[in-house]
């Protein structure tokens, strides 16, 4: 029996002149095109009344996830706005969180300048892709509220004359940046775990008792693409708020979204 | 042989590097990422959204068309009501009406019943006055007859005043007896 061994990083499998492509790239990469390739076959199919099982998910899926949008922003039109970048950040870690599950994803192995080396790795469990997703998401909001409330306004959120708002905006300021941490972080713990979980079960007790385990991590790749998703949106919705107008419902927001870990 | 995930972090690395982070890697995500977003927005979210804002149009459309129904019919049973209080209330009146004009109809057909009457029974009883002045002077005339054929015979016989006055008598006797008879 070969010696556990755990890899926090992930391992580059492909050279490109100097660019070293990662096994957990290639991933995001399979990831993203299988992701545009089902949604355009299935989008091409959706009509007022759907007929087939992937057109009917898409479709409620799109219409629920909608709706969640418009109860936490109680703006319509807003949530159109919002829909596009939400469902994409759903897809995408959802769909990567899964692709760590899939039988062969970690032990697939080719042999690379560096050695044996998994071909693909579940991009989530990757610091990189987190990170980047945190990214993208405080910028995005930032650039929605500025869109919404104009540049000054917004900047008045972080900057006053009044030493206690100007405390306040320092704080605020500051906390844009532990998003970026604790969203990168909490996705990527997650999903790092449970993937280790597996392994480490797999690698104990080979047959029939990781099987609760996948079904656990398939739950907790959910639940995580949910809360990602439910926190951006109602990060959205506070930024986009001037002071004293913060309109989300707590009530309204998916319950998921308390499930933070 | 399971073979488990690879090689370990870089013991030698420290901060960022050891957890995996680079440079290269996270800007290769966030354009894979961005990638994905356009394709999607542009190809994909455009016709669901549309179906889905078509959906919510259909919906919100019919939504509306019940709560007009559904108004119009309130309207429509409140007229029905209005509509049957006044017919009701028309009723009632036409009703009560018809009974006091049926009572003084009534009233007025006793009245001229009760006139006609009257008169009638004025009428016959003055026919009654006229026929039995009638009958009497027809009485009369016929006991004077009777006294003039009974005188004529008497005379015709010689007759002595004691005789001539019992005849008479007798005669007047005769006639109040046949005028009693008659009536």
């Amino acid at each position: 029996m070969s010696a556990l061994h755990i890899s926090l990083a992930a391992e580059p499998v492909i050279n490109i002149g100097s660019f070293v492509i990662t096994n957990s790239m290639l991933a995001s990469v399979v990831a993203s095109v299988f992701i545009v390739t089902l949604t355009l076959l299935v989008t091409r199919r959706v009509a007022l009344q759907p007929k087939g099982l992937a057109v009917n998910i898409l479709d409620a899926g799109g219409e629920a996830l909608l709706a969640m949008i418009e109860r936490v922003t109680n703006h319509h039109q807003r949530a159109l706005t919002y829909f596009p970048f939400l469902a994409t950040l759903f897809l995408f870690i959802i769909v990567n969180n899964w692709l760590g599950l899939l039988p062969g994803v970690g032990t697939i192995v080719i042999n690379t300048p560096h050695g044996t080396m998994p071909l693909l790795r579940g991009a989530t469990a990757d610091l990189n892709t987190t990170f980047a997703l945190a990214i993208i998401s405080v910028i995005l909001t930032q650039i929605y509220a500025i869109r919404h409330l104009g540049l000054l306004t917004h900047l008045g959120k972080y900057f006053s004359l009044n030493p206690i708002l100007l405390f306040v905006g320092l704080l605020e300021f500051i906390a844009e940046f532990s998003k970026v941490l604790s969203f990168s972080f909490r996705l990527f713990g997650n999903i790092f775990a449970g993937e280790v979980l597996l392994v480490v079960i797999s690698f104990l007790v080979p047959l029939v008792a990781p099987l609760p385990f996948f079904f656990l991590e398939l739950f907790v790749g959910f639940i995580q693409a949910l809360v990602f998703t439910t926190l951006t949106l109602v990060f959205l919705e506070i930024a986009s708020a001037s002071h004293g107008e913060h309109t989300v419902d707590v009530h309204s927001a998916p319950a998921s979204a308390s499930l933070v870990n | 042989m399971f073979l488990v995930a690879a090689v370990a972090a870089e013991e030698s690395s420290t901060g960022l590097a050891a957890l995996g982070i680079d440079g290269k890697g996270l800007i290769f995500q966030i354009i894979n990422f961005g990638l994905l977003l356009a394709i999607l927005s542009r190809f994909a979210y455009r016709p669901l959204l549309k179906v889905l804002e078509e959906r919510r149009q259909t919906i919100a459309n019919s939504l509306k068309s019940a709560r007009d129904i559904e108004q119009a019919k309130a309207e429509l049973e409140s007229t029905e009501r209005s509509v049957m209080a006044d017919a009701r209330q028309q009723a009632e009146f036409i009703i009560s009406r018809g009974e006091k004009s049926a009572a003084e109809i009534r009233q007025h057909a006793q009245t001229i019943g009760q006139e006609t009457a009257d008169r009638l029974f004025k009428q016959a009883e003055a026919r009654i006055s006229r026929q039995v002045e009638q009958v009497k002077g027809d009485l009369k005339q016929e006991v004077l007859q009777l006294v003039a054929l009974a005188t004529e015979r008497v005379v015709a016989t010689r007759l002595d005043a004691a005789q001539d006055e019992s005849i008479i008598m007798k005669a007047v006797v005769a006639a109040e007896q046949a005028i009693k008879d008659q009536r």
